[in-house]
């Protein structure tokens, strides 16, 4: 089973900090917009993921599944 | 690995949290208690002074798996002291804790005006309770916010607080907000853009005193004699450890808790102490003993703490990520990697500043030591490596 990853895009600033925590999950692109680079992240990136979910600075990034 | 049977956690916030967390994921298996003197779960802070104070509906998001922490949870509990002879902490109900590892993980508090107390109406801003004074404050609607401190609370608060119709006065000790810590390219964008929004701005001046009518904030005389009319009023003034509990363990030094390389901060590494409070050498900025008040720090360093309390292996590594810190004030997002308040120098590393959108270095003895974009959080990122091990000139310098 996958984990699914929301980004409330309202909330995100492009500040980066998910990327830091986990990239080639996340990436801020040159035009300053979140990309999510990995459409089925597996068990494996749990932890990133949570880690990336509490760097958040604006609590844009939940978890489900 | 050490043997420990019962640990106590003190402070339930991103440090405290993080620890408990590795505690378990290494596999201990004896008793973890949580004492946190706020009655919630550890919630996620940065919001609080941004997005919080504009919505009245807004509640402070748990940090994502803070329920599903395995510890016994002593809530709306304050530690008072700590008795490291008898290894025990005591709580403000009076009751005690035995502990055979301790984390330290208090954080800090807002500073105070040096002396005599505040009138009603004086706020600081450190958790959720102080946030919803704060909101309340602004909902009211009548007068004028008076900030006093143009550090990163008093800009993002005075971002937020326009963002909603208030109207608010920002008094800065400094020639431009933020310079000490960020130089004069970031501080000059920052006045700029509290002008363009409305913010008062009063620069190269401090508070004299604040004015009150029967305990009632009315406002503010500053150094010059000149008088503002506000109907509340936040203090801005930085943090400082909060450390008191420590005060008879011979812990804490004047400026937060003194740790060795692996946070380990005494009792032969059954304490260790992690987050805004905790001052170690930090290996990537040649072993200055530093503390770091940023909220992703505040989590790693809880982590690093609970290995190193264990004897784990991870734990044995001297604590030293790159600092990595978040700001939005008037809709720039500013991302800070490394420690750019160390840099003696700053200067452009790429972007335009005219269009809001660069990143400045900041170096110190020909070492990039952090760097700050505005607008730029993807291409940030791409320094980390270069922070703390470059030793090229790599800016184009400017004098600051």
């Amino acid at each position: 089973m996958s984990i699914q990853i929301e980004v409330d895009f309202d909330r995100c600033e492009s500040h980066g900090e998910c990327a830091l925590a986990a990239p080639g999950v996340f990436e801020v692109d040159d035009n300053n917009f979140l990309q999510i680079l990995v459409a089925e992240p597996g068990e494996d990136l749990r932890p990133k993921l949570e880690a990336a979910a509490r760097a958040c600075p604006t609590g844009a990034i939940a978890l489900k599944g | 690995m050490e043997r420990r049977r019962r640990v106590v956690v003190v402070g339930a916030g991103p440090a405290g949290l993080a620890a408990c967390e590795a505690l378990r994921a290494e596999g201990f298996a004896g008793e973890v208690d949580l004492v946190g003197a706020e009655p919630r779960l550890p919630y996620s802070r940065p919001p609080l002074s941004k997005k919080f104070l504009a919505d009245r509906t807004a509640v402070a998001d748990p940090i994502p798996g803070a329920e599903r922490l395995d510890v016994r949870w002593r809530l709306g509990v304050r530690a008072v002291r700590t008795d490291l002879g008898a290894a025990e902490l005591e709580l403000d109900t009076g009751q005690r804790l035995r502990f055979d590892g301790l984390v330290v993980a208090t954080g800090s508090r807002p500073r105070s005006l040096p002396g005599g107390e505040a009138p009603e109406g004086a706020l600081t801003l450190r958790e959720v309770a102080d946030a919803e004074r704060l909101r309340e404050a602004l909902a009211a609607g009548e007068g004028r916010l008076l900030i006093v401190g143009g550090g990163f609370i008093g800009c993002e608060v005075a971002s937020s607080a326009v963002a909603i119709g208030a109207e608010v006065t920002l008094v800065e000790i400094e020639s431009l907000p933020l310079e000490r810590l960020l130089g004069p390219i970031v501080g000059e964008l920052l006045a700029e853009a509290h002008r363009e929004n409305g913010v008062d701005l009063r620069l190269g001046t401090a508070l004299q005193r604040l004015t009150e009518d029967g305990g009632r904030l009315t406002g503010a005389v500053l150094a010059e004699g000149e008088r503002i009319d506000a109907s509340a009023c936040l203090l801005a003034l930085g943090a400082e450890p909060a450390t008191e509990w420590l005060a008879g363990a011979n812990l804490a030094g004047a400026d937060g808790v003194e740790c060795d390389r692996f946070l380990r901060a005494g009792a032969g590494g059954a304490i260790v102490a992690a987050g805004d409070l905790a001052r170690w050498p930090h290996p990537l900025f040649e072993g200055e003993r530093l503390r770091v008040g940023h909220w992703s720090n505040a989590l790693d360093q809880g982590a690093h703490a609970a290995r190193a309390l264990l004897g784990a292996a991870a734990g044995q590594r001297p604590f030293g990520p790159v600092p990595s810190f978040s700001s939005s004030v008037h809709g720039l997002t500013l991302r800070s990697l490394g420690l750019p308040g160390l840099g003696t120098s700053s200067g452009l590393l790429e972007g335009d500043i005219a269009a809001r959108r660069f990143v400045v270095g900041y170096e110190r003895r020909g070492r990039l030591v952090g760097v700050l974009g505005v607008n730029m959080g993807g291409r940030v990122n791409g320094y980390r490596d270069r922070i703390g091990s470059s030793l090229e000139r790599s800016t184009q310098r400017t004098n600051c």
